[in-house]
């Protein structure tokens, strides 16, 4: 026990602390009977909730009380979800509400919402179980109640938007503590034929009517299906965990159906229209192709074929009047040739002709002179015969002197003479031998 | 030449090359007449197969066509 003393406002903070610190006031769901509803102007509800044993008070603030599809009044049983807190100017705990339903579905929603949620964690709404649905499904597997209306709406859109396809009805019951199983039951049975989608389905109804759809085991069956499943069940508000389990959730029965198949006008008209584009395509690609073939066939190559054989020719040519520019060459050279060689002979011609005249002139020359020569040699040979006449000895001998040899030396002077030898006297008749003595000299 | 017939896209891939060759004109003569001859002969035969298949354009969109409006 404590002797510390608290203020009023001290205690009934330290209570709003404790109540709104703690998780388990912050939302839960609450029921019982309304009394003393108030409805303010400002659109704000205030009320009681109790049972037999208690009361709280309540606040609905107008922009809750405005989602709130009825109007209640005292006496009304109702669920709601709340949060708890304290009002401290009256020091009273008072619920702060967020939504409300009425009881006599009070159980029925909190079933729902913990199924919802228990579901919810188990992964069974999660997108990655959920399987595509095919674009153009030819075997289509309905499981609803039989011979009802919606059934009857989902044949004539059926017919109207995809006459072709084939479809099996699997008729269940659709409502009552017998139409889960039964559901369940039929949807096995379809999921082994082979669809290739599947439509759960049923028309609108109370919560009541729709609670077979809101079943744990029908929702893992649902999970556990192999053939993709469109649900339509109810009216656009209505939500089930069937709805949530599918691979698919449509607002109704007919749109289930618009789902699951195309629109055979549509399908049709798209049809024509990639039939168009396919052959402007290959028109496209065929003239693409037209043109790049004309464009060959058109190239200098091909439309001036000689040019390929001008760099030829123009080196043939070229080569020709080298050739015949040699060929002049030799030509001229031939020329000049002749030319010299005429020169050459006419000039030994004509100096072998003036040759021949010189040697004739020579000749005649040396005739003419020797015979000169021969006549003045005759004429010299005349006077020196005569000359030599003149000074033969013989004529001096004859004439009486004599010549005085001595070995074959003529003796002129008295000092050649050798006194001792034989002397030779050449007399104009003959030679006598003779003996010189020596005399005194006059001189 | 080939012994095969060529698609049209090779024979199309081998007359480019021909006429990049006969343009460049870097072959002797008895090698730039047969590849001008080929050339002549890849020509015709891409005529033919483009009027080929034109013609079988033409027929099947008149085939599928009459399908489709029916």
């Amino acid at each position: 026990m404590s002797n510390v003393v608290w203020t009023v406002s001290t205690l009934v903070n330290r209570l709003k602390q404790t109540i709104e610190q703690n998780v388990a006031f912050k939302s839960f769901y609450l029921k019982g009977e309304i009394s003393n509803f108030t409805s303010h102007s400002s659109g704000h509800w205030y009320f009681s909730l109790k049972d037999e044993g208690a009361r709280v008070s309540c606040v609905m603030f107008s922009s809750y009380a405005n989602a709130v599809d009825f109007k209640p009044k005292n006496g009304d049983k109702v669920l709601l979800r709340a949060a708890l807190g304290v009002y401290a100017m009256q020091g009273q705990v008072q619920c702060s509400v967020f939504s409300m339903r009425n009881d006599g579905l009070g159980d029925l929603y909190l079933q729902f919402e913990l199924l919802k949620k228990k579901l919810f964690e188990a992964g069974l709404f999660s997108d990655e179980r959920k399987k595509p649905i095919p674009s153009y499904p030819k075997s289509i597997g309905i499981i609803t109640g039989r011979e009802t209306a919606a059934l009857q709406d989902m044949l004539k859109t059926m017919t109207l938007r995809w006459p072709i396809v084939e479809v099996t009805i699997y008729p269940s019951l659709v409502q009552g503590d017998q139409a889960p199983r039964n559901i369940i039951e039929q949807l096995i049975k379809a999921d082994r034929n082979q669809h290739n989608v599947l439509i759960l389905a049923r028309g609108g109804g109370s919560i009541e009517d729709l609670w077979a759809f809101n079943n744990e085991q029908l929702a893992y069956t649902i999970e556990a299906l192999k053939t993709p499943l469109i649900t339509g069940v109810g009216h656009e508000t209505d939500t089930t965990i069937a709805d949530l389990v599918a691979d698919l959730r449509a607002a109704t029965p007919t749109a289930a159906v618009q789902l699951a198949v195309p629109d055979i006008q549509e399908v049709e008209q798209s049809v024509h229209n990639q039939l168009k584009r396919l052959n402007q395509i290959i028109d496209s690609e065929l003239n693409k192709q037209r043109v790049a073939l004309r464009q060959v066939q058109t190239h200098p190559v091909f439309t001036q074929p000689h040019r390929l054989m001008m760099s030829h020719q123009l080196q043939l040519s070229n080569y020709e009047q080298q050739l015949s520019q040699q060929t002049k060459r030799a030509h001229r050279l031939r020329v000049g040739l002749s030319t010299q060689q005429s020169q050459l002979s006419q000039r030994i011609l004509s100096f072998t002709n003036n040759q021949t005249v010189r040697l004739a002139r020579s000749q005649d020359l040396l005739i003419k002179r020797i015979e000169q020569k021969t006549l003045n040699s005759q004429n010299a040979f005349g006077q020196t015969l005569k000359l030599l006449n003149a000074f033969s000895p013989l004529n001096s001998l004859a004439r009486g002197y004599s010549i005085v040899s001595q070995e074959d030396k003529v003796i002129r002077l008295i000092n050649d003479i050798d006194y001792d030898r034989e002397m030779k006297i050449r007399l104009f008749d003959g030679t006598v031998r003779a003996k010189a003595m020596k005399e005194q000299s006059d001189e | 030449m080939s012994e095969k017939t060529k698609s049209f896209e090779e024979a199309m891939m081998r007359l480019n090359e021909i006429v990049v060759a006969l343009d460049r004109n870097e072959h002797d003569l008895e090698s730039s007449i047969t590849l001008f001859e080929e050339g002549l002969a890849l020509v015709k035969q891409c005529d033919a197969q483009l009027k080929t298949f034109e013609k079988k354009v033409s027929e099947l969109m008149v085939k599928y066509s009459d399908d489709a409006n029916v």
